[in-house]
């Protein structure tokens, strides 16, 4: 599978885009335009499906407005690396319903993919999964996240995510109060 | 950074939040108000309201889990049946107990199967590593499932009735090797007494009869915790050490008692004061006592979830048909100088199960925490139908080498409340007659360590006979350094019984284990050379 980044090599992926009918051209909200193989994208994404099937596939380059061109990237990246590791039958057997579905534990290059993203990358690639309808991804990431959390007590979890304590002690007080009951048992 | 949660959409929140056990779900209230609605508002189990779960023997070969949501409801139904996953609702296999809403199932060769009703998911956890005699004596008692809040990890804890304690972390560490906590560890367990475990702590009454231990995972440390509120005698019926949905320690005795030239049964229960509020030592504070009446069959106490917020858990018997009640009897409101009392007599019942050879009770909570994040290291996952567990050369791995026990001596030093140890000795067969052993422990002791053929029963009939109450335990660590190589087939060979009694142990072959955990046949990686020091 052919992968060309964007950066600069618009005009020249475009062209290739023209020639090859394999490849959809996505354009991130900063304009910057990115290639991914159609049949990858139709097989992760299934908003992106649904835009091949229904023929709203823009050649100039589909306008996904909410995405960024790093998250892009990084969702680009991502296709071009599931369909190079894992065969599609295995994929397409494991789309069942998103809430009871059990969760499949991430692939060895997943980890290494999301553990290289910063904070904000990260919460940039699970929205553009989310609006893509990634759900492989959005599996991976969330993951990741849950496990930035693991065996963290709440002020570590508001210093990693940088989120502002917003109660006040009598309140922090009272809901100590309410989990002194949390649930335990053997 | 902030406002990212605030603009991360609600769905993709729950699902980070749905890969996390119940509990921790319930301390990240304490992050923010935002996120606090967010669990309150969307997660499904932050009622975290913990229902009776009923595990039912059908003496049928069948298994069946039953969960009571509901113990105002009287009647005679059955509650909500839970599916169990195929291999989990067999014949032979017990409950070792529930924690977060994950079951674990122990199953009759010894192996365990944890599973989620909820997602259905199941678990394969590989049985620990102990000679057959000591294996086969083992109940399920003798575990429990334990969660680690600190590192949020689950662990299958091991007290045998033989002075170790074992440790099986789910998904992580190396190759489910047995992580021997602190060289200080050296108790046994009371036969027939379940490990209670709560918030990453284990409890188990001691073999003296008298002291509750306890393991905490997190310094994985044995402390003394509290004498036993009564001296438990040969009269009694049972007792039960148990925790409550507070995370309180609970014991039960059932005794009777002569009154009026009547014989009556009485229970009592005792609760744990810890003193953490007041930091004052633990004490045990008579919670209520049950009364019943005399005319009625007597009501035996539903374990090891005995008391469930207001209510206390009893069944009945009826009669040869096998038929068993539940019942819920709520305590009374009038505290007595005493504790309160509990009548049972006229409780109805709230659920009744025909062919029932034996019901147990538990604690549970439903949850979608995903089970696949604890595959992985000898743990298996799969919805495969034969996913039967295969030990590495058949029943070969059931055995331990007994290789090098060291003999400890502990004596209980009430100054410290901590064994202290007094005689410590590396016993190989050729270097026992150097080794005084006083008189009241039994030579079959070394015997059976040594050739693994003593019989189990008579052992620990023996050892419970001989351990003298609470003054000094004898106490036998089984320790053997976890990679066998070269050093260690030097030190067999060395020992002249040693040949003759480990016949397992083949030239090249690298020996199991001892008194870690199993490990299956794909799994095993070449044992690495011990570099001789």
């Amino acid at each position: 599978m052919e992968v060309d980044k964007g950066k600069g090599e618009a005009e020249e992926t475009r062209k290739v885009a023209e020639a090859d009918r394999d490849t959809v051209t996505l354009k991130s909200s900063d304009g910057k335009l990115f290639e991914v193989s159609k049949e990858a994208a139709a097989r992760l994404s299934t908003v992106l499906a649904g835009m091949i099937a229904g023929g709203s596939i823009d050649d100039n380059g589909t306008d996904l407005k909410q995405i960024g061109s790093e998250a892009l990237e990084n969702v680009v990246d991502y296709c071009n690396k599931h369909a190079n590791s894992i065969p599609s039958a295995a994929l397409i057997s494991s789309s069942i319903s998103f809430n009871t579905a059990p969760f499949k534990e991430p692939e060895e290059w997943e980890r290494k993919f999301v553990d290289r993203l910063s904070h904000d990358a990260l919460f940039d690639l699970v929205e553009a999964a989310n609006f893509l309808g990634m759900e492989r991804l959005l599996d991976v990431t969330c993951h990741k996240i849950s496990e930035m959390m693991k065996g963290k007590s709440p002020d570590q979890i508001r210093e990693v995510f940088n989120i502002k304590n917003d109660y006040t002690k009598e309140e922090l007080e009272e809901i100590r109060q309410e989990l002194a009951w949390a649930f335990y048992d053997d | 950074m902030s406002d990212r949660w605030d603009r991360l959409p609600a769905d993709i929140f729950l699902e980070i939040l749905r890969r996390l056990p119940p509990s921790p779900r319930q301390r990240l209230r304490l992050v923010c108000r935002h996120w606090r609605s967010v669990i309150d508002d969307r997660t499904p189990a932050t009622q975290a309201r913990a229902m009776v779960l009923a595990f039912v023997n059908d003496g049928r070969g069948g298994r069946r889990a039953h969960v009571l949501d509901d113990l105002t409801k009287h009647g005679a139904g059955r509650g909500r049946e839970l599916k169990l996953p195929r291999g989990a609702g067999e014949q032979g296999v017990s409950m070792v107990g529930t924690c977060n809403g994950l079951l674990c199932l122990r199953r009759w060769r010894g192996d365990f199967v944890v599973v989620n009703p909820v997602t259905g998911e199941k678990l394969a956890v590989p049985p620990p590593s102990m000679s057959p005699e000591v294996s086969m004596g083992t109940t399920t008692a003798a575990y429990s499932l334990v969660y680690h809040p600190a590192t949020w990890e689950y662990k299958i804890m091991h007290v045998s009735c033989f002075g170790a304690v074992k440790v099986f972390t789910l998904g992580v560490g190396h190759g489910g090797r047995c992580r021997c906590p602190s060289s200080g560890i050296a108790t046994s367990r009371r036969t027939r007494l379940c490990l209670a475990s709560v918030g990453g702590v284990a409890y188990w009454v001691a073999a003296d009869f008298h002291s509750v231990m306890s393991l905490d995972l997190k310094d994985e440390r044995v402390v003394f915790v509290a004498k036993l509120p009564v001296r438990v005698g040969l009269v009694d019926l049972s007792w039960h050490l148990t925790t409550d949905l507070h995370g309180r320690l609970i014991f039960v005795i059932c005794s009777n008692e002569l009154k009026r030239g009547k014989t009556l049964k009485r229970t009592k229960m005792w609760m744990l004061d810890d003193g953490r509020r007041n930091k004052t030592r633990p004490e045990w504070v008579l919670r209520c006592k049950l009364v019943e009446s005399e005319q009625e069959l007597p009501h035996g106490i539903a374990w090891p979830h005995v008391t469930h917020g207001e209510h206390i858990l009893t069944t009945r018997q009826m009669g040869w048909m096998y038929r068993v009640s539940l019942h819920a009897c709520l305590l009374s409101k009038a505290r007595k100088k005493r504790g309160r009392v509990v009548r049972v007599e006229g409780s109805p019942s709230i659920a009744m199960y025909d062919n029932c050879y034996s019901l147990r009770t538990f604690a549970y909570v439903e949850t979608t925490e995903p089970l696949a994040l604890y595959g992985g290291n000898d743990c298996n996952i799969s919805n495969s139908e034969g996913w039967d567990w295969r030990f590495d050369d058949g029943e070969h791995d059931l055995r331990i080498t007994p290789t090098y026990p060291l003999i400890k001596w502990y004596c209980f030093d009430p100054d410290v409340r901590w064994w202290k140890k007094k005689v410590d000795a590396v016993t190989h067969r050729s270097s026992l007659a150097n080794l005084s052993i006083p008189p009241f422990l039994p030579p079959t002791v070394f015997y059976h360590h040594h050739s693994s053929k003593a019989p189990t029963s008579l052992f620990s009939l023996l050892l419970e006979l001989l351990c003298p109450p609470a003054v000094l335990l004898a106490m036998l660590e089984c320790r053997a350094p976890l990679h066998h190589g070269a050093a260690n087939a030097s030190l067999q060979t060395s020992s002249p019984r040693g040949r003759n009694s480990s016949p397992m142990v083949a030239p090249g072959v690298a020996p199991p284990v001892p008194y870690g955990w199993l490990r299956r046949r794909t799994a095993v990686p070449p044992s690495p050379p011990r570099p001789p020091n």
